[in-house]
């Protein structure tokens, strides 16, 4: 890889940890919605996904997941399992839309934070045995509606600017 | 934003809305007396209950997997005219009794000492 | 290029079902039981069924303390048994339980008796018949003293011992301490009433619901784990003659069913040690009770008086 693309997206790497690693630190619902997040890092995903090619989304999607969970939860803890198939099912769907479909950036963040929930829950119902947890997703699933829209059209004018200055 | 990104939105926020108000099956029926839990039973088993509401004692039916409030002593009778409930989430409010009965899709309590 | 993708992926993918695996997932096994006349049920997570282990322990148990059949001298043989020698040598199992009953003989000033099968007896059968046992039939018992003489023997001087009162919480704490011994860490036993409970996996306490005397309704609702919750009350088991009810916890002083208090609800995480003392308890006063519970540290009781107060050790606090 050439050296100024690696480090750029090393930059971009950091940038998701740190997004990742505080948007955890903030509960949101008081702690009634567990794994619930806004998913900023899911922005620089977009961004990677877009501006460099897929396997370089995949790459830096599931090394911020281990990276984060290094310096929060604890690498293969249970929680780590969770982000992990979250963000492995999720960078797997935006893929695909963004291959397969006509939908713009906005319709693959909505995809993608749809799929990164539906990935987390799976994987807690089956690590953790409570298939009562599916209670939860009808909440989740909603949820991840709006910050789906919002991380994309985000992600949409930040790749645009950023593609302006050339800068990515 | 494309006219695919909006039919998008527009089927997901269709079927958040089906899961979100789907009926729900529960098992447990929950009676809370000023919002701490006072009885906790199963929705399969058809029996009769007593609590002690705030104006006296209130009769609670479970039947055929549903739950109403039979007999009870308050001035308009408000919590018996509610009928039968049957789904989770469903509840019945006897605000002069300070009642709470919900159906609940999972039991919270483990187990009961006599 | 797609070639290096789907192995990516494949890589990725074993590599998570390896260490999926390496969890060595555990089942949820729910097993129920008939013994003590009660219905058992045995919650647990683990990896492997332990129901034949299960079902041992408790057969163990109540053919030790049956009083109406004979396995080897057990309470049955103790009062039954036509041996001719001074002693009778017990199972040690047996031996160890009527060790601990007879201490707390000891320490409850006699409250606390095992020794009186012949009187629990006398009240089993009337209430078969539907009726009440007489003064003079009840004082007539001969209530021969279990003498302990160590090394599992005891005097054989046919003592009426009835274990009723602690056999299900003796053979609980048993199964309890089989669980931990096989590392198996969230279990749920409920014994007719009699609650263990381990540490569950999925969430941080077990709740469970203390039952009212009088109606339906439940009392508290305690936030536990690692501990034993038994109740002794007398408003399950009683029956009615004359217009007048009549449970199956008797006084020994009265030889009648105690009429201290409605029901006592035992905390401590020995479920063989909450059973007696509940009983125990029942056969107090509140005050005598408090004062009896000194001698044991992280043991916590919630007594309803027979005027329906509800009173608590300062304990109950930490599991409300």
């Amino acid at each position: 890889m050439e050296l100024k693309k690696l480090t750029r997206l090393s930059g971009l790497l950091a940038l998701s940890v740190v997004l990742g690693y505080f948007e955890n630190l903030v509960p949101l619902f008081n702690g009634t919605l567990p794994g619930v997040k806004i998913g900023l890092a899911n922005c620089i995903v977009l961004l990677i996904l877009y501006g460099y090619g897929e396997k370089e989304a995949i790459l830096i999607s599931i090394t911020r997941v281990f990276l984060v969970s290094l310096f929060s939860t604890g690498i293969f803890s249970i929680p780590f399992f969770f982000s992990l198939t979250g963000a492995i099912l999720s960078i797997l769907v935006m893929i695909l839309a963004k291959r397969f479909t006509k939908f713009s950036m906005i319709g693959v963040s909505i995809l993608g934070s749809i799929s990164h929930c539906t990935g987390q829950i799976i994987c807690a119902v089956i690590l953790l045995e409570m298939p009562s947890l599916f209670h939860y997703y009808p909440w989740l699933f909603a949820f991840s509606i709006p910050t789906g829209l919002l991380i994309g059209v985000l992600s949409k004018s930040l790749y645009e600017e950023l593609k302006n200055r050339n800068l990515l | 934003m494309n006219k695919w990104d909006k039919t998008l939105l527009g089927i997901c926020l269709l079927l958040g809305g089906i899961l979100l108000f789907y009926p729900k099956k529960g098992n447990t029926v929950e009676v809370y007396r000023n919002n701490s839990l006072v009885l906790s039973v199963p929705l399969s088993q058809n029996q009769i209950y007593e609590v002690d509401g705030k104006l006296g004692v209130v009769q609670i039916v479970v039947q055929d997997n549903g739950v109403m409030v039979e007999k009870e002593t308050s001035p308009k009778h408000y919590c018996s005219k509610q009928g039968f409930i049957y789904h989770a989430n469903e509840m019945i409010v006897c605000l002069p009794n300070e009642l709470v009965i919900k159906i609940v899709g999972n039991s919270n309590i483990d187990a009961v000492v006599k | 290029m797609k070639k290096k993708y789907a192995l990516f992926i494949l890589i990725i993918s074993i590599l998570f079902l390896c260490i999926f695996f390496l969890f060595k997932k555990e089942k949820q096994y729910d097993d129920t039981f008939l013994y003590f006349d009660t219905l058992i049920e045995v919650k647990y997570k683990g990896k492997k069924d332990y129901k034949k282990e299960i079902e041992e322990l408790f057969l163990h148990y109540h053919n030790l303390t049956t009083r109406y059949e004979e396995y080897g001298n057990n309470v049955y043989g103790i009062l039954h048994n036509k041996d001719e020698s001074e002693t009778l040598e017990l199972n040690p199992d047996l031996y160890e339980m009527l060790e601990y009953a007879q201490s707390f003989k000891e320490k409850s000033d006699g409250k606390y008796n095992i020794e009186l099968g012949c009187v629990f007896q006398l009240w089993k059968d009337a209430k078969e018949k539907e009726t009440i046992p007489s003064i003079e039939e009840l004082q007539a018992c001969e209530n021969h003293p279990l003498i302990l003489l160590g090394n599992n023997k005891i005097l054989n001087n046919h003592p009426n011992l009835d274990l009723g009162s602690f056999a299900k919480g003796y053979a609980v704490q048993k199964l309890g301490e089989f669980f931990q011994e096989k590392e198996v860490k969230d279990y749920l036993i409920n014994a007719g009433g009699n609650v263990l409970v381990g540490t569950p996996s999925n969430k941080t306490y077990y709740r469970v619901g203390i039952q009212n005397p009088d109606n339906s309704d439940l009392l508290k609702i305690l936030n536990v784990k690692e501990k034993a919750v038994v109740t002794s009350g007398g408003y399950e088991r009683f029956y009615e003659y004359d217009g007048v009810k009549y449970h199956h916890i008797i006084d020994p002083g009265t030889l009648f069913p105690a009429k201290t208090m409605k029901s006592v609800t035992v905390i401590a995480s020995d479920s063989g040690l909450a059973d007696i003392l509940s009983t125990t308890l029942f056969l107090m006063t509140e005050e005598e009770g408090e004062k009896f519970l000194k001698d044991y540290s992280d043991v916590d009781a919630i007594w309803v008086t027979n005027e329906n107060e509800v009173i608590t050790t300062k304990g109950v606090s930490n599991y409300e």
